[in-house]
């Protein structure tokens, strides 16, 4: 789906096997709900997001239960569409407001049972290392930090220099052996797939199975990912006017993760700014870890958490369910359709007693989730030609659906021996937590179409919908949405150019709802449990009730054009949108003294505007070579434009008139060549080296990008395909936590620096942006190095060669030959070059870069025949 | 087409039920709350509602550690030892805004208060369930609105402030809020009163406690002799020194108040000590606050008994107790912290058989009531039995009893000064200081030798932003 849509942004946001990607239509959407799109599978409305229930500030995010869409096997999808604007949204109304994306799973058809076997074998690298200091290097920063701040004679150098084994002569370390801590944090990762896929049946009955599997050991150690999954699609034909249908889905996934963010145990953040002077093991091949005057600093051994912690979860997943189509008759049809989605999530974390869990003798964390989503949904269609010209359609339907969500987790400590990992063995069961939680959604849809002679074409569609989540005066909204369009090309004016091109104006307009990433119970008057007291438990008003609490609306305008000229080489579809997000969830804030802080109300406005652009050209056609060429852009821009009452701003990212996420900050100057200290400016623009609150600015920019795309090359020569992608995305700055660690000038020198950090000042009259190294902080009169400004903040723009692969396919000759209907080979490759100019490890990510897991570059080989 | 207006009017019949039933289809019910105005019409409701106000006082937010903690750092009797964990350097420091910021959890107690009070008389409760809850909850109400008031208001003895606009005279008190909020549409936008009224509510609710209260169960939790001792402390911060000395005559006189002898005063320090009238105590599993808590941030006796160990007594509070005094002898810990001499206070020394952050937090004791009735009889004259009060307390300690009368009886601003001096050591460390020295009206002399003068506009607590932003109708205390 990456790259396939103007106006569709996917962000991996990092390279953990099964981790989550953030899909992002027309823009961010929402300020405290979700922004999310709906996600329909053949018609089932699935239930993503995550199933986590461990609530871990270092949690293993990577996890498999944070991204629910794992269920879905790659292979079994036939399509992809995502329903971008609101009046094709709207039919889903009410939750329609971030978009749809309507998948398409591989369906039975009648006639000669087919056979189709996919499978690929791959291996993966880190897309790349960070270029830090080799131990020489470190010890020399370090050495001079200690020497510029308390002189090169001074008992602290001496401290240092012992610590780390070095010796040193006119100022200059002696060499030292290095470890390359990256290299035992990283390692090659493997991929392999295999698919089975049989379909068939005849007019009455037709079926389709697949079975899937999918191996992947992460690129960073101690991080896997594994999938199984089942379908099975089963049709039957009645009689002319009846037919039902079932599909069922099973899966199951796992995966081991390890610990991001700031965690001692990420072995990605730990692995470059682990002390290279460091050994991983002592002598008798156990872990080596701070003691004994060597230098870990802060930072444990990681090796100890990857070889004995665990962290795993385990999804298991079913969605299941039937339908029935009745044709009343030629031009009226009823379906009804009931589903169920059922999601087990097993998690479990353990940390080892000999390792990070010592202070505790070992600890025991495990958490089960249940999701049951249940829906039914009956429509009434009716579609009808009158003469040649009038194209008459109409749909009445309702639709319901169930979502309840409970969990159990548990929590112990204090384990007799690291053998014993549940929680059972644990001296101290602690903090035992169940989880409830529902909503229910009514709706129903009406929807109405006209074509006139296949060029005057409108659409009305209105939803009414309920959500359980809202008060009691607000629970339903009404959505309805118009679009029409003129396909320009019919008519008679246009001449000669219908004959061989097409050209098509459109305008909509609609609104959607969205509820997604709303507290169950946000309108309620709640009364929770508040800790206890001489053993009686104690209670307390928890939430204050909002009956007025209601849908976040989308309210959008979309322009449209689409042609196709050049005897429809060249097809182009151009979108401009204007999308009012009103009713937008805030807190608003209360009086202290009432007892409560806030309370949430429907008042902000935020307006998304942008234009999309999707080209397709058939640039070289002729019987042996073709080569043909997409390219999608797209441009969205947010700006707050209204939040509570007389508020101006949440803190200092939310503020009206400017994008959503705006980066406050202060500016950084570089270094004075006099005496190396960092220089800033203030707010008057003149130079200052400690900075006030004042001294902060608007980057004029976001986190969030401007503008993202895709360019797809396909060039098909005999049996050969080649087949090229380049992703673009931009316009966002990133908040790079990492560095304001690895940026120090060795002033931190018991964590491992970037090599930039080489080109530190050293006398009166070096030209550099890295300061005079000094032990433990800023030197006296200026700012700490961390001190966050726009140094840290880096530009987000990258291009990316995301995609290269070669197929081959078997000639009909040799197919027939071979008893096949269909034979590929293919060789791919991933994320082969990256063109960015950003210090750390990958631009793909929104927001803050702190600890995050990598992408890999990954060469693949597959074989794919139909029999 | 006769089939199909079946069909259509089936599909209609369908749609129409279903949009009648519409509003129960969306019904749903969480499992871990409960539909607040049900919950406080009922016993359980109350009784739990209740319970969390004692939950709060017992965080470290509140009674668990700070508001015990920097009214000592604020005033001269705690100092922040040299190595430290970071922890309170600004309050000892009177760093501007760096005071006891709990503003949103003393109204968050004081609602939860309200509720019980309005809710109780229409409730499922028994008759004496109703009088109990009652009487507590009004009790709780006028103990944080009383905090309220000391942390965020001049004391009524003592309004002139010196902010960065120069003098002034504030006489504004704090909010005294009765009504409960259990709906959004009963927030209200309050205005300080004078700080009188406040005082005045605080008394009301106090005598209407005492006369809803009895002094049956137990110390830990509040009864009508609470109500007694924290009337002659509040009558006492006020000037009201005959109600002063009648509220104490009715804590030493009623039988439910014991002052310890010396045997079991000094052992019995963070377990049951015989001199609690109210205190907080942890049973196990209940949240105890740890690392949090007094004894981590006051003490600690090393491989033992862990600790912060971040505040040590100043010279002067040392200097006021020398070191005849059994207090300093047995409730002083004299240590070398990182070459320095610290003194630890050991009124929370982790007793045994309790957990970490597990000791009880008394917060009405009788000696403090001996204390205020010796200050409202020397300010009333009654020199001699003011004298009587005061030795009890020393001679407990140690020390030898002033001559009630005659030769080395002290009298007039001498005698207050020793029963301050008294009120200094015997409540050292329990957060009582700060407050002791504003409504005295006397200058604040750090240990590092600076005075903070006792209308310095540091002294008292700035009303959260988040108060005055939304609330047009709150004034801010001068300075801020």
């Amino acid at each position: 789906m990456q790259g396939a849509m103007a106006g569709v942004q996917v962000v991996s946001n990092n390279g953990v096997p099964g981790g989550n990607v953030t899909v992002r239509v027309r823009g961010v959407g929402s300020i405290n709900a979700s922004s999310t799109p709906l996600y329909i599978v053949d018609g089932v409305q699935i239930v993503t997001g995550n199933s986590n229930s461990l609530g871990n500030g270092n949690g293993p995010e990577g996890l498999v239960s944070s991204n629910l869409l794992n269920a879905i096997n790659p292979d079994d999808i036939e399509s992809i569409d995502v329903l971008k604007d609101p009046a094709s949204a709207s039919i889903y109304g009410a939750q329609a407001a971030n978009g749809v994306v309507i998948i398409t799973t591989k369906k039975d058809r009648a006639g000669k049972s087919k056979i189709n076997f996919n499978s690929y074998f791959g291996v993966s690298r880190v897309i790349k290392k960070l270029d830090v200091l080799t131990a020489t290097e470190a010890v020399q920063l370090g050495y001079e930090a200690n020497a510029n701040r308390f002189g090169a004679g001074s008992a602290n150098v001496t401290t240092f220099l012992n610590g780390v084994g070095a010796t040193v002569k006119n100022g200059i370390v002696d060499p030292l052996e290095n470890t390359d801590w990256q290299d035992l944090a990283f390692r090659s990762g493997f991929v392999q797939n295999y698919d089975l896929s049989v379909s068939g049946g005849n007019d009455k009955t037709t079926f389709f199975l697949s079975g899937g599997y999918n191996r992947l050991q992460g690129h960073v150690l101690a991080s896997d990912f594994q999938r199984g999954s089942l379908r099975i699609n089963l049709d039957h034909k009645v009689n002319d006017k009846l037919s039902i249908g079932s599909s069922l889905t099973l899966s199951s996934y796992s995966s081991n993760g390890v610990f991001d963010g700031g965690s001692f145990g990420n072995p990605v953040r730990n692995g470059f700014m682990s002390f290279p002077t460091n050994k991983p093991y002592n002598p008798d091949g156990s872990f080596r870890q701070a003691a004994n005057g060597q230098w870990f600093g802060g930072l444990d051994n990681f090796l100890t958490y990857t070889s004995l912690n665990k962290n795993f979860s385990n999804v298991k997943n079913l969605v299941g369910g039937i339908n029935a189509t009745y044709n009343i008759n030629k031009y009226l049809r009823w379906r009804s359709t009931f589903n169920l989605n059922y999601n087990y999530t097993e998690e479990k974390q353990f940390s080892d007693p000999r390792g990070s869990g010592a202070s505790v003798n070992g600890s025991v964390s495990k958490a089960s989730t249940q999701i049951r989503d249940f829906q039914t949904n009956h429509t009434l269609n009716y579609a009808r030609t009158f003469g040649a010209k009038h194209a008459v359609s109409g749909l009445l339907g309702a639709e319901y659906r169930y979502n309840l969500q409970t969990s159990f987790a548990a929590f112990g400590q204090g384990l007799p021996l690291p053998q014993f990992q549940t929680l059972s063995s644990t001296a101290t069961p602690l903090s035992p937590n169940e989880g409830f939680g529902d909503f229910k959604l009514l709706g129903f849809f009406a929807k109405a179409g006209y074509t006139y002679d296949d060029k005057y074409i409108v659409n009305l569609t209105v939803r009414r919908d309920g959500s359980s989540r809202f008060g009691e005066d607000t629970k339903f909204g009404l959505f309805p949405s118009i679009s029409t369009a003129w396909r320009i090309s019919r008519e008679k004016f246009m001449g000669k150019f219908g004959e061989n091109n097409d050209m098509k104006l459109r305008f909509s307009y609609g609104v959607t709802g969205n509820q997604a990433g709303i507290g169950n119970y946000a309108s309620r008057a709640l009364f929770g449990l508040s800790g206890e007291y001489l053993g009686l438990a104690g209670g307390a008003p928890s939430q204050l009730g909002n009956a007025a609490l209601g849908w976040e609306e989308n309210e959008t305008f979309n322009y449209g054009i689409d042609f196709s000229i050049l005897n429809r080489r060249v097809t182009a579809e151009i979108d401009y949108f204007s999308a009012n997000r009103r009713s937008l969830l805030l807190a608003f804030p209360l009086p202290p003294s009432s007892g409560f802080s806030s309370i949430t109300r429907n008042t902000g406005v935020l307006q998304n505007r942008g234009i999309e652009l999707g080209l397709n050209t058939v640039n070289f056609s002729t019987k042996n070579f073709r080569w043909t060429t997409n390219f999608n852009f797209t441009y969205v821009k947010n700006k707050v434009v209204k939040l509570n009452e007389g508020q101006n701003n949440i803190g200092t990212g939310i503020v009206v008139g400017r994008q959503l996420n705006s980066i406050f900050t202060y500016k950084f100057a570089g270094v004075n060549p006099a005496d190396g200290r960092t220089m800033y400016y203030d707010t008057l623009g003149n130079i200052t080296y400690t900075p006030q609150l004042r001294d902060r600015y608007y980057l004029d920019k976001s986190s969030d990008p401007l503008w993202f795309g895709a360019f797809t090359n396909t060039l098909t020569f005999k049996n050969f395909e080649l087949r090229f992608q380049f992703q673009y995305q931009g316009g966002n700055y990133i908040q790079n936590s990492d560095a304001t660690f690895v940026q120090r000038a060795g002033s931190t020198f018991d964590r491992n620096q970037l090599k930039s950090q080489m080109l530190r000042w050293q006398r009166p009259g070096d030209m550099t942006y890295v300061p005079r190294p000094w032990a433990g902080a800023a030197q006296p009169g200026s700012s700490s190095y961390t001190f966050f400004s726009d140094r840290f903040w880096e530009r987000g723009d990258f291009l990316r060669l995301k995609e290269v692969t070669i197929t081959m396919y078997l000639d009909k000759k040799t197919l027939n030959r071979l008893g096949l209907t269909n034979a590929s080979f293919y060789v791919s490759g991933f994320n082969l070059a990256t063109w960015a100019n950003y210090s750390m490890f990958d631009p793909e990510l929104q927001g803050n870069d702190f600890g995050t897991y990598p992408q890999a570059k990954q060469m693949t080989m597959g074989l794919n025949l139909t029999f | 087409m006769n089939k199909k207006n079946i069909f259509v009017s089936g599909l209609l019949g369908v749609v129409i039920l279903s949009l009648g039933a519409c509003s129960k289809a969306l019904d749903t019910a969480p499992k871990n709350s409960l539909d607040l105005g049900t919950t406080l019409t009922t016993r359980e409701g109350l009784n739990a509602t209740l319970t969390s106000i004692y939950n709060t006082y017992q965080g470290s937010a509140y009674y668990g550690r700070d508001v015990i903690v920097i009214p000592e750092l604020l005033a001269d009797n705690g100092e922040i030892t040299s190595n430290n964990t970071n922890r309170f350097l600004n309050q000892a420091n009177n760093a501007p805004g760096s005071h006891i910021n709990i503003w949103a959890t003393l109204y968050g107690v004081i609602n939860r208060a309200n509720l019980v009070i309005n809710n109780v008389d229409n409730s499922t409760a028994t008759a004496a369930e109703k009088r109990q809850w009652k009487g507590e909850a009004t009790f709780l109400r006028a103990l944080s609105l009383f905090d309220a008031a000391k942390i965020f208001a001049r004391n009524p003895l003592n309004l002139n402030v010196t902010g960065a606009t120069g003098a002034t005279s504030f006489d504004l008190g704090v909010p005294v809020l009765t009504a409960g909020v259990a709906d959004a549409t009963q927030i209200t936008y309050p205005a300080r009163p004078k700080v009188g009224e406040t005082y005045d509510a605080i008394v009301k609710d106090l005598t209407d406690a005492n006369s809803l209260l009895t002094n049956t169960g137990s110390a830990f939790r509040v009864r009508r002799v609470a109500a007694q001792a924290l009337l002659s402390r509040a009558e006492l911060y006020r000037g009201n020194w005959a109600q002063a000395e009648r509220w104490a005559d009715s804590v030493l006189l009623g039988g439910a108040a014991t002052i310890a002898p010396a045997t079991t005063y000094f052992t019995s320090w963070g377990s049951n000590h015989p001199e609690t009238i109210f205190g907080l105590q942890y049973q196990t599993g209940e949240g105890n606050p740890g690392t949090d808590g007094l004894q981590y941030i006051y003490y600690r006796n090393l491989p033992a008994i862990p600790g912060y160990a971040d505040v040590t007594a100043t010279a002067s509070l040392r200097a006021d107790m020398g070191t005849a005094d059994l207090r300093y002898q047995r409730l002083i810990s004299a240590q070398v912290k990182s070459g320095q001499n610290v003194f630890y206070c050991m009124k929370w020394p982790l007793s045994s058989g309790r957990q970490l952050g597990q000791d009880d937090i008394m917060l009405l004791r009788t000696s403090e009531v001996l204390l205020n009735r010796a200050e409202a009889r020397a300010r009333q004259g009654k020199e001699a039995l003011a004298i009587g009060d005061l030795n009890q307390t020393r001679v407990r300690a140690g020390l030898t009893a002033f001559p009630t009368s005659g030769a080395g009886a002290p009298t007039g601003a001498a005698l207050i000064n020793e029963i301050l001096k008294e009120r200094r050591i015997e409540l050292a460390f329990e957060g009582h200081r700060l407050w002791d020295l504003l409504r005295t009206n006397r200058d604040v002399v750090k240990s590092g030798g600076s005075t903070i003068l006792t209308t310095d506009f540091r002294l008292i607590c700035n009303i959260p932003i988040a108060e005055i932003d939304v609330n047009r109708n709150m004034s801010q205390n001068p300075g801020y």
